[in-house]
């Protein structure tokens, strides 16, 4: 069943779109989930917090891609289950992995009172994604979107670990430049 | 904080700049090495009978294609799923499953919890849905047991009251659009306490009360644990005050030291689902015993 058949599921409230889409991107999910979590009950119920949004939220949107909508989501959902569980005790996972990696391009210098607008730091990235080559964009996103393991990354982009290593500590550097440039650094 | 941020922003890039990635394995690959292995749970020792009742309803309305045994027990259809872990070990997930329908009507809440559905559709509308928030979902605390109640307003909710100190009480509560309609009404309803039974803070006791009503749009409801395979797993029906309880004793060898131990106890009755959970280590096992029957006498 193609995307745009499974949204109009969803829009006609046909049940059958939560099967459909559980059949076609519990694994998909699963592993976005997991990369953050590192928990596979944690990811569970993640994954079918996704479900329950795309079924509550379909009505009023129309998602172009059924995959990026579902995979922004249970990304959100892990990212602050993460959070949550973290400030009990600290989980080994690719999330926080990736935390420590991007901690060198954005720390705490600023105060909490020091709120960003999430909409512009938002475009500042993307502005900076679209500057750099396609294949260097991809395993960015591979690596900090979908929090995949920097083997995988690499493999996912046809290059080398430590290849794909250095082209990110490199992106991570300008990335640094870039926002400080745009004033959301010091 | 800020790093927070960043990672926020990178998950709020549209779809254009995603699109170059493969959608992070979109085409059903199998799970990656993230996948935690049985003695990795020990992290979740706390939460090991976590209360997936989002899951359960939809897993319930899926239908479970991995079930392995079922058996009734209580006022529960006990339905079992094996899943699959990386180090050849398997999860088995405990799905209690009321029988029929037993959602209540959404009129018979009438608690302050209705005031906060009536702003859901501003905050849907102006949240973007990746946000790491749930729009529909209201959170609250309490000082008082009796203010959360009221909070729900639902006149057949009981609380299960001991007299051990409170250290956390919560409502939280889903909305639900019914169709046609832009109004959201409660569709589940959540409320729960934690009670310390032990001086170490380590140990304490929780009551977690579900309410589905008939604007959740799935039928059957019930509570959904999991547990490792290294677990010894073992329930029983007992029968207090004119009530007949589900118990589930646990023992699970990769938990951590102290945690091993641990009993579940499951209660439905006029559409309100009770569940205790209680982690004990083997010299606080009467004590725990204890505070469970306890519990279950505690009913009005």
């Amino acid at each position: 069943m193609t995307e745009a058949e499974i949204v109009e599921l969803y829009r006609k409230r046909d049940e059958e779109a939560l099967r459909v889409t559980q059949e076609q991107y519990e694994h998909y999910l699963m592993k976005i989930a997991m990369q953050i979590l590192n928990d596979e009950e944690d990811a569970k119920e993640c994954v079918n917090d996704t479900y329950l949004a795309a079924w509550n939220s379909i009505p009023d949107n129309k998602p172009e891609r059924l995959s990026l909508y579902l995979g922004k989501i249970v990304r959100a959902r892990a990212v602050d289950r993460v959070r949550y569980n973290t400030s009990e005790k600290r989980r080994a996972s690719e999330y926080t992995v990736s935390m420590e990696e991007l901690e060198e391009v954005f720390s705490d210098d600023r105060s909490p009172e020091d709120e960003l607008d999430a909409a512009a730091l938002r475009d500042a990235v993307k502005g900076f994604l679209l500057k750099q080559p396609a294949e260097d964009r991809k395993l960015f996103l591979e690596r900090y979107f979908y929090f995949r393991p920097l083997k995988e990354a690499a493999e996912q982009c046809g290059m080398s670990e430590p290849k794909a290593k250095s082209i990110l500590f490199r992106m991570r550097k300008k990335l640094k430049a870039h926002l400080k440039k745009e004033g959301f650094t010091r | 904080m800020k790093k927070n941020q960043l990672i926020d922003a990178i998950g709020l890039l549209d779809d254009a700049v995603l699109a170059e990635t493969d959608g992070g394995g979109a085409d059903g690959t199998e799970l990656g090495t993230a996948v935690v292995t049985a003695s990795e749970n020990k992290a979740t020792i706390k939460r090991r009978f976590r209360i997936i009742l989002v899951t359960t309803v939809i897993l319930t309305l899926i239908g479970g294609t991995a079930a392995v045994a079922s058996g009734g027990i209580g006022g529960f259809l006990n339905l079992g799923n094996r899943i699959k872990i990386e180090n050849g070990g398997e999860l088995l997930q405990h799905e209690y499953v009321a029988y029929g329908d037993a959602r209540v009507r959404t009129s018979s809440i009438r608690g302050a919890v209705n005031k906060d559905m009536k702003t859901m559709p501003k905050t849907m509308k102006d949240r973007p849905l990746w946000s790491n928030t749930s729009p529909n979902t209201v959170v609250k605390r309490y000082e008082d047991i009796e203010d959360a109640i009221d909070y729900i307003g639902y006149s057949k909710l009981v609380f299960p009251k001991t007299d051990y100190p409170f250290t956390h009480i919560y409502t939280e509560v889903t909305g639900f659009q019914k169709e046609d309609s832009s109004e959201f009404k409660p569709g589940v309803i959540c409320f729960g306490a934690t009670q310390r039974y032990h001086s170490n803070p380590e140990y304490w006791f929780s009551t977690s009360i579900y309410i589905y009503t008939d604007s959740w749009p799935m039928g059957n409801v019930g509570i959904h644990t999991a547990v490792t395979d290294q677990a010894t797993y073992t329930s029983e029906e007992r029968r207090v005050n004119g009530r007949t309880f589900c118990i589930v004793l646990q023992e699970d060898p990769s938990y951590s030291e102290g945690h091993q131990l641990s009993t579940g106890i499951f209660w439905q009755e006029n559409g309100v689902f009770y569940y205790f959970h209680i982690v004990y280590p083997e010299e606080l096992r009467e004590e725990a015993e204890k505070v469970a029957q306890e519990w279950m006498e505690s009913f009005p």
